[in-house]
């Protein structure tokens, strides 16, 4: 992960973070480019909250070292560094108007010092209200707002400040589903006008995809990956990122790489899908391994297959009659498109076709990315 | 919180009358008129009896007139209603008694209530080794007998002359309910979420300015219920005003009830109670405003003494 | 959890703390020394040490020995009495189909913020041995003429004394363990009731260990109050008749700003001052601390 040579906002070297028992951040290492919106992406507890508090400094690394604009920060106080946060519950003022709530971090003795006199207070507030469309509720009282408001509110609050960088807190995590897409379209059309660095956490891998320039999948404390979404998607660096990044998640396969070619485990005589070509710095020649393939890689057609076996357990139709099949395996469930407007019944054996090139072949242990097959192998018995 | 409105009939049941409906939607009109049931409320109703008779007969009292009370003895109704006892009695103590218990009071208030609360959000939102220690510490002031200082207070007063002054009442009375202002606001600062201040810092505020600016403002409520207590608890204060000031002095309402009292012609009970009226009214009121509040959704559950 | 520098409580507990030292702690200290030194104002100066010889001077003293038994009256009778009383009637209370429970525990609440001196005065004057209404009322009840000396009796001084700091605090303590019975757990009453448990079986085996807890701190905290009494005594009895009802913090007093045996005095309290820390000792590590952190 070599930083390129824009310039680095924010970075992380190294930093840990434990809580009792709980190790939050675990040797974490990160680079957030100038103007880039990162997102940092994983499951509840993960971590994500805690990095951006040590962004933020609302927390102080056990070891290792928080760099803001080339400067370490650690003994910093949250007051002093030029960040601005949206917290998952808001934490509107109750007691002040949507506006003072908004003017609030404007009106800090470091803001008024640092205070350029270029934009009013009163501009810059209804500039960004707009932005946000919520001019009109300036004058209510934050126990007035919908959910929706209080998270535009919040999201007003932060952005209308001078900052190195905004960090986001799973901002649309409360917002129902329509709410949320619609959302996400309209920050999308934000950060690009905002040209800001951030930092945007979520567990939503869509919302990761579709705002991130770059993503930063987290795992207990761990960053397992950064890169662009598409890359994420399509090289993942271990399983769970390969889990994490598609819906519906990734089928897992059980296979082994024999004599360099990779073959299915319970395929009767151990069907053979094509080459092993290992990815760089990988070490592993034989032995078993998970096949990764996406169901959207996965078809039936009603006839032969690749010879992965399962019986029928669920048909899922879609409005435009497509749909997808639930089938057990040997590796378990596995689900595949149908590729035909034939419906298979609930019990029904059938073969299920592979796209080799798009499959991943992780290691069953470590699950990390060992590489790809690359088709045209002969197939069938040995 | 648990929130148990008075409102509903909520409560175990210990009840005998088990033709009532489940726990929790009770509804009285349903439930008979039982013997157990009507012994309770006679009970009940003596109890209430007993409390508020002391009230009545004080109120009686102060308004015979004192040749009616020596002569006649006691009634259960006045022969006739006068408010002589009041005037005489306000007249002789307003100035400096009852001026001075307010002062004392109200200052200590306000002091005890500032010093409380910045010590309730010292322990509540620091975490150092020894914080309980250090509460309990301050807590445990009250369980001090005061005798137990009085003595070397007085002569510590003394020498530093401030004998007989108000000053040193006050500095008294607020050392004496800070522990119990810290007490009542720790809770309530507890209800304050550390979101927002976070956001504040964040915001870039320095510590202390988001405890003046967000923290305080939403400890109102606490502020009030502690305030109360506390000017409840100066006003009523009797030991140390007796042994550190004089009557005429420097001295509270309670110093010139109990002065009244030691008149060598024996009490008159007449003035007595008006006065004692007078030192219990504001009490009275504070306290009804505190149920007007209470009565307003906040529970009592929230309040525990 | 905000994790803020560690030293960053200080200023916010300093003055609290330099204040409580200035003013509370360091005249105990001052009180220390002169209970262990012969101090009279009359020369006051170069006082001799004595150690603990006050102390023994105040066992000795059967004055000393009579305000220990007073005490000790009046805090086991007023505890007995105060907490039966008190648990009674909140169980009373707690019952379902009482009506005005809210105006009750409103009216209850009012004793205990009258000002004890207030207090005595008016029970001197309920206790009135002729026209009081206390005597009239017994002497409605057992028909004959009652006119008990309440003030100038030893016995019935005694008593006079506990039925005011009953009166004044009986229904305090009675709303504290209404709540505490109100906020307990529903189920267990739920299931009893399937058990066709009688009221008195759910009295033993549910409601009283549950509440357990808060009584005892309860009764205790009362109990410190009542150890440490001084404005009822001095407006109702003053002590008397003789010394009949002078506790040891009476005792005290009288000791100190009556006949300014100062370092006797000081002894006296100072005795007073390690029973109460000895009784929140217990009471903090019994656990309790959970209730004070409310």
């Amino acid at each position: 992960m070599t930083a390129s040579a824009a310039t680095l906002t924010v970075e992380l070297r190294n930093a840990s973070k434990r809580f009792g028992k709980i190790q939050a951040l675990d040797e974490a290492n990160l680079a957030v480019r100038e103007g880039e919106c990162l997102v940092i992406a994983g499951p509840s507890g993960a971590g994500k909250t805690t990095l951006l508090r040590l962004v933020a400094g609302l927390e102080k690394p056990d070891s290792g070292d928080v760099v803001i604009e080339g400067r370490t920060v650690n003994k910093d106080g949250a007051w002093v560094r030029r960040t601005g946060m949206t917290f998952e519950n808001y934490a509107l003022y109750p007691h002040l108007t949507v506006r003072d709530n908004i003017a609030f971090p404007l009106r800090s003795k470091a803001a008024r010092n640092s205070a350029n006199g270029k934009e009013s207070e009163e501009s810059r507030v209804r500039r960004i209200a707009e932005m946000l469309r919520i001019e009109e509720l300036l004058d209510r009282q934050t126990d007035q707002l919908s959910g929706g408001q209080r998270q535009r509110v919040s999201l007003a609050r932060c952005l209308v400040r001078e900052a190195v960088v905004f960090l986001l807190d799973e901002p649309l995590a409360h917002l129902d589903a329509k709410l949320r897409l619609a959302m996400r379209t309209e920050f999308k059309r934000m950060v690009s006008k905002l040209n800001a660095t951030m930092i945007y956490a979520t567990h939503d891998y869509r919302e990761a995809m579709a705002l991130g320039d770059r993503i930063a999948v987290i795992q207990e404390g761990q960053i397992i990956q950064v890169d662009t979404p598409k890359r994420i998607f399509d090289q993942p660096a271990s399983l769970l990122v390969a889990r994490f990044a598609g819906h519906p998640p990734i089928n897992t396969i059980e296979g082994s790489i024999e004599g360099g070619l990779v073959r299915l485990s319970d395929a009767g005589e151990g069907a053979v899908l094509g080459a092993y070509s290992a990815a760089d710095d990988v070490n592993f020649s034989h032995g078993p391994v998970i096949i990764g393939v996406r169901p959207m890689d996965c078809t039936w057609d009603g006839g032969a297959g690749s010879g992965l076996e399962g019986i029928v357990r669920a048909v899922k139709v879609r409005q435009d009659n497509t749909g997808t099949v639930l089938a057990e395996t040997g590796s378990g469930l596995v689900e595949a498109t149908l590729a035909t407007s034939a419906r298979p019944q609930f019990g029904d054996r059938i073969d299920i076709r592979i796209e080799e090139d798009r499959s991943l072949i992780f290691d069953k242990e470590s699950e990390r990315l060992l590489g790809r097959i690359v088709p045209g192998a002969s197939k069938g018995a040995h | 919180m648990t929130t148990s409105s008075l409102e509903e009939n909520v409560g175990p049941a210990t009840s005998e009358t088990r033709s009532t409906v489940a726990i929790g939607d009770f509804s009285q009109e349903k439930a008979k008129w039982t013997v157990g049931r009507m012994l309770a409320h006679l009970v009940l109703v003596i109890f209430a009896f007993v409390i508020l008779f002391p009230f009545y007969w004080m109120l009686v009292t102060s308004v015979r007139p004192q040749t009616a009370i020596s002569t006649a003895g006691a009634v259960l109704w006045p022969e006739e209603i006068t408010f002589f006892n009041y005037e005489q009695v306000i007249a002789a103590h307003l100035y400096p008694a009852i001026m001075n218990s307010f002062v004392a009071g109200i200052v200590s208030t306000i002091l005890a209530v500032a010093l409380g609360t910045l010590a309730a959000y010292g322990l509540e939102r620091y975490r150092f080794r020894g914080r309980e220690d250090v509460a309990f510490f301050i807590l445990s002031q009250r369980m001090m007998p005061p005798i137990a200082i009085a003595i070397p207070i007085l002569l510590i007063i003394r020498s530093i002359g401030l004998a007989d002054s108000l000053l040193a009442l006050i500095l008294l009375y607020t050392v004496f309910n800070l522990p119990l202002a810290m007490w009542i606001m720790r809770s309530f600062v507890r209800s304050v979420p550390v979101e927002l201040e976070e956001a504040a810092l964040v915001d870039g505020y320095r510590p202390f300015t988001v405890f003046m600016k967000i923290t305080v403002p939403l400890l109102r409520v606490g502020v009030a219920v502690t305030a109360i207590f506390i000017f409840i608890f100066a006003w009523n204060e009797f030991l140390f005003a007796l042994i550190i000031t004089t009557h005429g002095g420097a001295g509270t309402l309670p110093l010139a009830l109990a002065t009244l009292a030691g008149s060598p012609w024996g009490i008159e009970w007449g003035p007595m109670m008006a006065l004692s009226l007078i030192a219990i009214l504001p009490v009275l009121l504070l306290y009804a405003t505190v149920v007007l509040f209470l009565s307003r959704g906040v529970n009592l559950g929230g309040v525990r003494g | 959890m905000t994790t803020r520098h560690s030293y960053g409580w200080i200023p916010y507990l300093a003055p609290s703390l330099i204040l409580i030292l200035a003013i509370a702690i360091w005249p105990l200290g001052y009180a220390a020394w002169l209970a262990t030194h012969d101090f009279s104002p009359l020369l006051p100066f170069d006082p001799p040490f004595v150690g603990l010889g006050m102390f023994d001077l105040a066992f000795s003293e059967p004055r000393f020995w009579n305000g220990l038994r007073v005490t000790v009256i009046l805090l086991v009778g007023g505890l007995l009495l105060q907490g039966s009383l008190a648990l009674g009637l909140a169980l009373l209370l707690a019952r379902q189909d009482i009506v005005g429970r809210r105006l009750m525990m409103m009216i209850a609440f009012l004793p205990a913020f009258i000002n004890p001196i207030a207090t005595g005065y008016i029970f001197r004057l309920l206790f009135s041995p002729q026209g009081g209404p206390i005597n009239a009322f017994l002497s409605i009840i057992t028909r004959q003429d009652v006119s008990i000396d309440w003030i100038g009796e030893p016995t019935p001084a005694i008593i006079a004394v506990l039925i005011a700091d009953t009166w004044q605090w009986t229904p305090f303590l009675t709303v504290i363990f209404l709540a505490g019975i109100i906020n307990l757990r529903r189920e267990p009453y739920e299931a009893a009731r399937l058990d066709r448990a009688s009221a008195w079986q759910v009295l033993r085996a549910i409601t009283m260990p549950a509440i357990a807890a808060l009584v005892v701190v309860m009764l205790v905290i009362r109990g410190i109050e009542i150890v440490k009494i001084f404005d009822t005594i001095f407006a109702l009895t003053a002590g008397g008749p003789g010394t009949s009802t002078e506790t040891l913090s009476f005792y005290a007093y009288q000791v100190g700003f009556k006949s300014f045996e100062l370092s006797y005095a000081a002894a006296i309290s100072w005795f007073l001052l390690v029973v109460v820390v000895i009784a929140s000792l217990i009471l903090f590590k019994t656990g309790a601390r959970n209730l004070f952190r409310i």
